[in-house]
């Protein structure tokens, strides 16, 4: 019996699905020319940054971070600040932020190691709540209620922004793949069965967690840097519980612990989102609702479905996961 | 140079002594059981041995190497490696892949020089273990038995120079527990240390070459499985004592 060796088994592992909605938003890019689509796919693109960041931690560990705000509005504050105040170069700003994210992540990480369940998800709740409310006490840089408007763009053309989100998005994408696929994805997947076991495996497990909050961190940051020089503006909506919570429940409906899972649910749910404006009036009730329904429905998210999980070929068109016979 | 010795030690939750002053120490080559009835500190011993708990006094030398406030993930790296009473399978994934787990800590690094020898020796302890052909299967689709057999080989796969096992024979059936003794006997017969808890006596004294008998967290005997089975504290503790007769007037 061959194992295959680490690059081989992460080209084999890729998920067709997952490949094929990267391609297919890169298509649409380049032939659609209505600038509310490309609005909307932008979006969802940084969206579905958000959402795969999110579970590398808690799809791999099962302990529900509630705090990715703090990530995303953190980074997206500090990356405003230093591009308007200091008038950093968005190209340095953003990767600058994300760093700070990812090295809060170790930090939030290695105070939160002993807590389990809901005091994780309510520890991580209240570190962002700290940044919300920071945002309004220090209102003289970072703008209060409105928030710092006015950063740098990335080009000036929609369509050229929506493939720099798209690019990055593809890169978080294929990181977050090679991370979970390697060993460390592997232990985390330990961790979550059994942390005992795991450390009786002589495994330090404090060190992987931590590292996994770090990686989840630095994606999310760069997600929200993204996000604030895209939409030119960084208002407290994106420190607040609301983004969150909406992150989650996109992650979750698409499958966590699956990588392409939260990416097909970001994707389609915001498209969803966007395109329920038509409706104004009734679009937060609508998609709230549509949220609901498919929490209510399918808890285990839709990649993490029975049915596609046993079939042989449904497993390995949307997971990559090929079944040894 | 024994691989494990343990003196005096001593650890209180709370009020309650779990253990008071426990002394024993582990040959090299020996199979020793650990025996007591329930709630005796028997698993509480294990803990503070593995690293899993903190103990007040007393202390643990592997190979005359101090481990008093030593990480669980330290203490396998020293070479000391425990199984699981409730098992702790890692559901979710499969055989294989919960195999390599244990193979990517410190010590096992340092064993393998390649991959390719690392699969092998992987795939040589699981048919060892007699699982050879559920090397693909998930976890979740094990029975009991094999929960168990995988649990022994993900301690293997550590390198352990010393074994503990935590009550294997419990919720298994008879075929199952021969299984398991042959697998320990031959684990035994090359060489390694292996510290068992157990509450089927029968299968253990066959298996076994000094027993160490706990009750009330303190130890009540030690000796030859031949020697335990007539001791009289031994009996007390399991049997409890004859009531003396009250003379009916």
């Amino acid at each position: 019996m061959n194992l295959p060796g680490k690059l081989e088994s992460f080209t084999r592992n890729q998920s067709p699905f997952g490949l094929l909605v990267l391609v297919a938003m890169a298509v649409f890019g380049l032939v659609s020319d209505n600038l509310f689509y490309i609005e909307v796919i932008k979006v969802a693109a940084i969206y579905a940054i958000f959402a795969m960041s999110w579970d590398i931690l808690t799809g791999y560990t099962h302990e529900v971070n509630f705090g990715c705000a703090f990530f995303i509005g953190g980074a997206g504050y500090l990356s405003g600040i230093l591009n308007s105040i200091f008038s950093f170069s968005l190209y340095l700003a953003i990767p600058l932020s994300a760093l700070a994210a990812g090295i809060s992540g170790i930090f939030i990480g290695y105070l939160t190691l002993r807590l389990k369940g809901p005091y994780f998800a309510m520890a991580t709740l209240a570190f962002a709540s700290i940044l919300f409310k920071l945002s309004f006490i220090f209102y003289e840089i970072t703008g209060g209620e409105e928030g710092i408007s006015g950063l740098d763009v990335f080009t000036d053309d929609p369509t050229k922004d929506f493939f720099v989100a798209w690019g990055v998005m593809v890169a978080v994408y294929f990181t977050l793949m090679l991370y979970a696929q390697s060993k460390h994805g592997m232990i985390l997947k330990a961790i979550r069965a059994d942390e005992d076991a795991t450390q009786s495996a002589g495994i330090n497990t404090a060190y992987y967690k931590t590292e996994a909050f770090a990686i989840s961190g630095f994606m999310a940051g760069i997600g929200g840097g993204v996000f604030a020089h895209s939409q030119m503006h960084i208002g407290p909506t994106m420190l607040s519980g609301h983004i969150s919570t909406i992150i989650i429940l996109l992650a979750i409906i698409g499958g966590m612990g699956t990588i392409v899972g939260p990416l097909l649910g970001a994707i389609c749910l915001t498209i969803i989102n966007e395109y329920l404006r038509v409706v104004e009036e009734y679009r937060i009730v609508l998609y709230t609702g549509i949220l609901i329904l498919l929490i209510y429905l399918i808890p285990e998210g839709l990649l993490n479905l029975k049915f596609i999980k046993k079939s042989k070929m449904l497993s390995f068109l949307f997971l990559g996961d090929r079944k040894p016979t | 140079m024994k691989p494990l010795e343990v003196v005096n030690l001593s650890k209180n939750f709370g009020g309650l002594e779990a253990l008071g002053r426990i002394s024993f120490s582990v040959l090299p080559g020996e199979i020793l059981g650990i025996i007591g009835p329930n709630g005796a500190g028997k698993t509480t011993l294990f803990n503070c041995i593995s690293g899993f708990l903190s103990f007040d006094s007393g202390s643990v030398a592997l190979f005359e190497h101090n481990i008093e406030g030593y990480k669980p993930y330290q203490i396998v790296n020293l070479g000391l490696t425990r199984t699981w009473q409730l098992l702790k399978p890692f559901f979710g994934m499969r055989v294989m892949e919960a195999i390599m787990v244990p193979s990517f800590c410190r010590r096992a690094r340092a064993k393998h020089h390649s991959k390719k020898e690392k699969q092998e020796k992987l795939i040589e302890i699981l048919e060892d273990m007699g699982l050879g052909e559920k090397i693909w299967q998930e976890v979740d689709n094990l029975n009991q038995g094999e929960l168990r057999l995988l649990d022994i080989a993900r301690a293997l796969v550590t390198f352990p120079k010393i074994l503990l096992l935590d009550e294997p024979f419990s919720g298994l059936s008879h075929k199952e527990i021969k299984n398991i003794s042959n697998v320990v006997r031959n684990l035994n017969t090359q060489g390694l240390p292996v510290v068992i808890i157990e509450h089927r006596l029968r299968e253990l004294m066959r298996l076994v070459q000094k027993v160490v008998v706990i009750n009330f967290g303190q130890k009540i005997a030690e000796g030859t499985p031949e020697l335990i089975v007539r001791d009289a504290n031994v009996i007390k503790a399991y049997l409890g004592e004859r009531r003396p007769k009250i003379a009916l007037a």
